[in-house]
């Protein structure tokens, strides 16, 4: 039986590798203590393998074949895709990954009535190299990807990225081995990419979200409405990880590590850390 | 059977992953946002760009759509369903700051 050993989520803009003079400087060393606060429960918690959690800004899924969850399968992916074509601030690179236990979760699933796509060949972008970049520098952490549909609607509502991350916590409890398993959820909070909103932060949104994210309050984070979320940004909906790591951890608190309206990024910005050994 | 020729070669030229004379027309969406799509992952996507007319030639697009790609004019872009992701990578493809966006999208609206 594996152990789910860890959950942290946090948000994942490219600007705080590549563009941190946009914003004030305090809170890029605030954004950044949060980082290392993450980077130490991951150390600590040693997980055997970590699954990633993010949305993906249209570099490799589109919609001529859109899945709405998908897990990546192999022993090694690649990332930022990104630096594929431009200097990004985090050279291309590769990252260890677990393909047995990735197999294990399409399986699984597809037997169980989560239908995952499968990639088996992926160079995932800054919703998850970036966080890695601040996390896990080295590459030490074997992480699964897992993307999640953010960006193209009709998107998966709250309420099935809740359930996906409940039935993923089950999951792992079945797998064999006495395992330690974290997840990483990447994105978010309010904010918005390309469009007319860009530069508006719901700072009200992104707080309420946090409360009961921190809270353990399932119920609330699974009722939002893909038009509650969607009215605090065009990009506001990648916090359906932040949802996908809720259910998986169902019922547990979690330790708001930083949250700021950071103008410059034009993004809220948030970090947390689930307390894993706590009982629900 | 010459124009669908015509374009596989020059979706060959352009160094494209796919070829677009054998997309089928697809949402009413989906051919614009397939052309930014197809521009951001070309290696030479900036020297595309500078040479936008005759990369967007090669798209069955209509003239509205033709329009909003070659001005380019953001907000017309996103109400032809261009995904906000790609709005952005396009902009940034025309050599703007990043950070530029929202001055240059409410510009736009003043301005319409």
């Amino acid at each position: 039986m594996a152990q789910l050993c860890l959950g942290l989520a946090t948000s994942h803009l490219a600007h705080i590798v590549n563009a941190r003079a946009l914003a004030e400087p305090r809170q890029v060393a605030m954004f950044d203590r949060g980082y290392e606060r993450l980077a130490s429960a991951l150390d600590a918690a040693a997980p055997d393998v970590t699954l990633i959690v993010s949305a993906e800004h249209v570099n490799k899924f589109f919609i001529d074949n859109m899945p709405a969850f998908c897990i990546g399968t192999f022993e090694m992916f690649g990332g930022p895709f990104e630096a594929r074509t431009r200097d990004f601030g985090i050279p291309f690179h590769q990252v260890p990954s677990h393909f047995a236990f990735a197999r294990y979760l399409v399986e699984r699933g597809l037997d169980e009535g989560v239908d995952w796509a499968v990639t088996e060949s992926w160079d995932v972008d800054h919703g998850m190299m970036v966080p890695l970049h601040k996390l896990d520098p080295a590459g030490r952490h074997k992480m699964v990807p897992v993307f999640i549909n953010c960006a193209a609607p009709p998107l998966p509502s709250p309420r099935r990225c809740f359930a996906v991350g409940q039935w993923l916590a089950d999951a792992i409890a079945r797998w064999d081995g006495g395992k330690r398993v974290g997840i990483i959820a990447t994105g978010g909070l309010s904010h918005s990419v390309g469009s007319v909103q860009q530069g508006y932060i719901d700072e009200a949104f992104d707080r309420r979200f946090l409360d009961a994210f921190c809270a353990g309050d399932g119920k609330w984070l699974a009722g939002l409405s893909h038009e509650e979320i969607a009215a605090t940004g065009s990009a506001s909906g990648e916090v359906r990880s932040w949802i996908m790591l809720a259910g998986a951890f169902a019922g547990r608190r979690a330790e708001c590590v930083f949250y700021e309206p950071i103008r410059g990024f034009d993004t809220g910005c948030a970090q947390c850390v689930v307390d894993a050994s706590a009982a629900p | 059977m010459s124009a669908i020729r015509s374009n596989t070669l020059s979706s060959s030229r352009f160094g494209l992953r796919c070829d677009v004379s054998e997309a089928s027309p697809g949402s009413p969406r989906y051919m614009i946002n397939r052309v930014i799509f197809d521009l951001s992952r070309a290696p030479d996507a900036r020297a595309l760009v500078a040479k936008k007319t005759e990369f967007l030639a090669r798209y069955p697009l209509s003239e509205v759509e033709k329009s909003a790609l070659a001005r380019p004019d953001w907000t017309q872009l996103l109400a032809l369903g261009v995904l906000p992701n790609l709005v952005y990578r396009y902009y940034m493809l025309h050599g703007n700051a990043p950070e530029s966006f929202p001055a240059a999208i409410a510009g736009e609206r003043t301005a319409g």
